[in-house]
């Protein structure tokens, strides 16, 4: 069951503004798949679309093969779990949990065998007889998702739903939310900012811009093959270093050099003596005539991505590396428990560099602002990524 | 350039397109509309119908009974040169002004004394607002009471010893108004107190703070950052009260009756009075459309701008 | 917003304090010697009404007063008291208030959660109704009520009180819904109810406060309500504060203070105990009412 959800060239627009444009996706039964994006991209919209609860001008959307855009929202068989919860007020966590049934004129008993069960499930088996506002923020979520689950729709939507917990909980539900996708089986679409949640959750992650799915693709494909520098920088903690390159090709060897930051403007293009050379990645050597057109059409500029962790200070790079060293200027260092991440300059750029916590590192100190600091880092470029200048689309 | 604009058909292609959009969600979801129908239907009948009536018998010559002959502005003509309409005017005048001015002086002086961390501050906002729940006719009956000079507050002063002093408002043609002024006073500054005393506590006390931190004097930090934050509450103030002002009819009414003489009529009698009493439909017709204007003037511009910024 | 009570904004010295709290103490003295005076003179005889101080205490406590107010007292040519108008006032203000508020939720409702194109239009044209000077409506509204034969009748006054009320409670829940989470009723329409169910079983079961202050703004308006009454009533059928106006300025016959002030407190009664008994309520529909739009 490929197209369990297919949507078909949705395009939704509100006072003549483009939210949605030609959106296509098709989704498996039982997968679980993420809506990311920064805000305002529309993902929010699209799981309306999907519920049904906001009209669209063109396109289709169907579930099991059935065209859902004459039917209402109530028939579609959906669950969504909001990320306010949208738990009724003036309702007891029973009758939350059984409204929908209640209008559906379920018996009663059929009602109260599966309010247990799924109380049962969610563990707020103690909590059946209590108003919303006398719940915690995670048994509210708690009660939202048995809510949802009580009437096995054929689809779950998520929106945001873990954004108003606090930090430590945030991570709890995250893990039990992936046990019960997989206790259940069920097809999940899980709207989110949060890109960690989306790499941890996800079998496929959708990341959205400007009202279009950019990149749909696994967790893992996605975070080492991101489709342009958007995609790059959306996903990863600390953000992927961009920096400008150039291509080169010395002795048949193609080459990346990167210039000082003030340097690489037009105004003092002057003497280039102060850079750095750097070799290509493995897997684009074969590649000739890509590079060769590359600097044909762009002067061979380049946008060169390497995450933190492939630029590394007194750590082993893997095997398969090709490697190089380069000097940096230590800004500063941040610590964050595993590996410590340190912001340094190389020749003017600011890139962010990983060590392991145990590294000896002396931070420059706050009284002597004048003396530098300077540290060698080996960074590893078969992992690094070329991005085009101008589109900023991944080369290769 | 400009007469184009100003010639734009815009306005009329948009209302066209909104009716069509109407009238598609009436047909596919027409459940809301027709909930809200009756309402409005009533509304529509009751204000906007009556009112164009109303000033349809403005042109006529009606008298006991409406009569649906067109005069032209003849009781307009009429209305204006009457002693009795100039003297109501003049009187609202008095009256709007000294009312919204000593409701809102003495309402913004009592909400800054009570926002002094006040001990029983629980207990004395009730008392100051408890004449908002009464009955203008109410008010009026005791304070007539209050106010006449043989039996009231000019007898007991008198008791005390103060053989010579006189509170006869209420009897003296040129002081009458005033007892309105006094009584409409009294029945309104605990309101407005309550508005301002919401706007002070609306304000944030961290930028009274960074004011303290700056070195500003308490009196500086009243009259120069509380008080000018509390202009839009001073603003909505003054509008309620300008449109009680001009539709008060029943505090009049029960204190004085719009006399002595014609001594405290106000527009809201004279319509009342033209029409009810004297049988001159037309004029109290074009009075209560003068009423009408004025109230629109007040109010208009106050909710198109309220309104506008809440659809934003 | 919060507000630190220990602030040295509020710190005053001891002479200041004084001042604050005497000017204070002289406020509530003024406002509330007029319903003392009216208090201690419905209990006086007409006799120690003109012998003595009008701040004095009843030295002979009477109750005449009231029971003439009530039941004795002469209204026009009727001498039958003011509790056949008192009923009347109810009779009228019960179901005026209740279908005033109950068509403000279906209003509010709709205007915020079930919005057609045009609902802004309908909105302002609800909401500028409630500022209109009743004068400019008046003569057409009595004819109206005469064609249609509900004039001296409850019926017209409360559908007339429905009418010019209904702007007022509109605008309460429309602003109470405004706020009311619209995921509650995407929720529910996911989960299959309708617009009347989500209505009734989900929206309306939450607006017990925005009921309440509606319930007290109209009551209050309704019962204090002189104009229409005077107007389209007459004899019989007039409500309490018509009553008591005609009582207390009836030309005729010696002025009986004391039976004024009685019947005044009669007339007050409702209204004050609905402010006393709900005062926080009350506070908030002045405030919604005043913070319009």
């Amino acid at each position: 069951m490929k197209d369990f959800l297919q949507i078909e060239n949705l395009t939704k627009s509100y006072n003549k503004e483009t939210i949605l444009n030609r959106i296509n996706c098709s989704i498996a039964k039982g997968e679980f798949i993420v809506l990311l994006g920064p805000s305002g991209c529309g993902k929010s919209t699209l799981l309306n679309c999907i519920t049904g609860l906001i009209p669209f001008e063109t396109g289709t959307i169907s579930i099991n093969g059935k065209e859902m855009n004459p039917i209402s929202p109530a028939n579609r068989n959906i669950a969504m779990v909001f990320q306010s919860y949208a738990l009724y007020p003036n309702m007891n966590v029973r009758k939350n949990i059984s409204f929908g049934m209640e209008i559906r004129k379920t018996p009663k008993a059929v009602i109260d065998q599966k309010v247990e069960q799924v109380a049962e499930l969610l563990k707020i088996r103690d909590h059946l007889q209590k108003k919303p506002a006398h719940l915690s923020g995670g048994q509210r979520q708690r009660v939202a998702i048995a809510r949802a689950l009580v009437r096995k729709p054929d689809i779950f939507l998520f929106d945001e739903p873990l954004s108003n917990l606090d930090a430590k909980l945030r991570v709890n539900m995250r893990t039990e939310l992936k046990k019960l996708h997989k206790k259940l089986a069920a097809t999940i679409i899980y709207v989110t900012h949060d890109q960690i949640e989306a790499l941890t959750l996800a079998n496929r992650i959708a990341v959205m811009l400007n009202g279009e799915i950019v990149q749909f693709d696994t967790p893992n494909e996605i975070y080492h093959h991101p489709i342009n520098t958007f995609v790059a920088k959306f996903i990863g903690t600390p953000v992927i270093n961009i920096l400008p390159a150039t291509l080169v090709r010395k002795d048949g060897t193609w080459k990346l050099k990167i210039y000082p930051l003030q340097k690489n403007t037009a105004k003092s293009s002057h003497a280039a003596d102060d850079f750095i050379t750097l070799p290509i990645p493995t897997y684009l050597s074969e590649h000739d005539k890509k590079l060769e057109q590359i600097v044909k059409e762009h002067d061979g500029k380049v946008l060169l991505g390497i995450r933190p962790e492939a630029i590394s200070y007194a750590t082993q790079l893997p095997n398969d590396a090709v490697p190089a060293t380069i000097s940096a200027e230590v800004d500063v260092v941040v610590p964050s428990g595993a590996d410590t991440f340190i912001v340094c300059r190389v020749l003017g750029h600011e890139i962010t560099a990983r060590a392991h916590s145990k590294a000896k590192l002396a931070t420059p100190s706050s009284t002597q602002t004048d003396k530098t600091n300077f540290i060698t880092l080996d960074i590893d470029l078969n992992q690094a990524l070329l991005f085009n200048s101008h589109t900023e689309n991944r080369i290769l | 350039m400009r007469n184009s604009r100003l010639l734009s058909l815009k306005p009329f292609v948009l209302l066209g397109r909104d009716i069509k959009a109407f009238l598609l969600r009436a047909r596919q979801h027409p459940t809301p509309i027709l909930v809200i129908l009756p309402s409005f239907l009533l509304t529509i009948i009751f204000v906007y119908f009556f009112i164009l009536w109303t000033l349809t018998l403005s042109f006529t010559t009606s008298t006991l009974i409406p009569q649906y002959n067109w005069a032209g502005w003849k009781q307009y003509f009429i209305l204006w040169s009457l002693p009795n309409w100039y003297k109501a005017i003049s009187n609202l005048g008095i009256f709007g002004v000294l009312y919204i001015g000593f409701s809102c002086g003495i309402g913004l002086l009592l909400a800054i004394l009570l926002d002094q961390r006040i001990r029983f501050e629980g207990f004395i906002r009730p008392i100051l607002l408890y004449p908002m729940s009464l009955s203008f006719i109410v008010t009026g009956t005791a304070w007539k009471w209050l106010l006449n000079p043989g039996l009231g507050i000019e007898r007991v002063v008198r008791n005390w010893g103060w053989e010579s002093f006189t509170f006869n408002w209420i009897i003296d043609p040129d002081r009458a108004i005033y007892a309105v002024i006094l009584v409409g006073v009294w029945q309104s500054t605990g309101f407005v107190m309550t508005l301002f005393l919401a706007g002070l506590r609306g304000i944030d006390s961290d930028i009274i703070k960074a004011a303290l931190l700056e070195g500003a004097s308490i009196y500086k930090i009243y009259l120069r950052i509380i008080l000018p934050q509390l202009r839009y509450t001073l603003l909505s103030a003054v509008i309620i009260l300008a449109h009680l002002a001009i539709k008060s009819y029943d505090l009049v009414i029960a204190l004085t009756g719009g006399g002595p003489g014609n001594a405290t009529e106000l527009p809201a009698t004279f319509m009342y009075s033209y029409t009810f009493t004297r049988s001159k439909m037309a004029i109290g017709s074009a009075s209560a459309i003068m009423m009408f204007m004025t109230v629109v003037a007040v109010i208009g511009p106050y909710l198109y701008n309220e309104f506008r910024t809440k659809k934003q | 917003m919060k507000k630190d009570n220990d602030s040295v904004l509020y710190m005053h010295s001891p002479i200041i304090r004084i001042i604050i709290y005497g000017l204070l103490l002289l406020a509530c003295l003024s406002f509330l010697f007029p319903l003392y005076v009216m208090i201690v003179t419905s209990f006086k005889t007409l006799e120690e009404i003109r012998k003595a101080n009008m701040l004095a205490l009843p030295e002979n406590f009477t109750l005449m007063p009231w029971i003439s107010a009530w039941q004795e007292s002469c209204v026009g040519l009727r001498c039958k008291g003011l509790k056949d108008y008192f009923y009347n006032s109810i009779e009228i203000v019960v179901p005026g208030v209740v279908i005033s508020t109950f068509l403000g939720a279906c209003n509010g409702y709709v205007l915020t959660k079930w919005r057609f194109p045009g609902h802004n239009w309908v909105f302002g044209l609800l909401l500028f109704g409630c500022f209109i000077p009743f004068q400019a409506i008046l003569i057409p509204a009595a004819r109206t009520l005469g064609i249609l034969a509900i004039s001296n009748n409850p019926i017209g006054l409360i559908l007339v009180h429905i009418a010019y009320g209904v702007g007022f409670t509109t605008l309460f829940f429309r602003n109470y819904y405004e706020v009311f989470p619209t995921e509650l009723v995407q929720a529910a329409t996911i989960e299959g109810a309708g617009f009347f169910q989500i209505f009734f079983k989900i929206m309306l079961p939450s607006s017990v406060p925005i009921i309440v202050v509606c319930f007290i703004w109209q009551f209050t308006n309704i019962w204090n309500d002189f104009i229409f009454g005077v107007s389209f009533t007459s004899g019989e059928g007039i409500p309490m504060t018509v009553a008591l106006n005609n009582l207390a300025n009836s030309s005729t016959g010696v002025k009986e203070y004391n039976v004024h002030m009685a019947a005044a407190i009669i007339a007050a009664l409702p209204t004050l105990l609905l402010y006393i008994l709900s005062g926080r309520y009350f506070v908030r529909g002045l405030m919604a009412g005043a913070v319009k739009g």
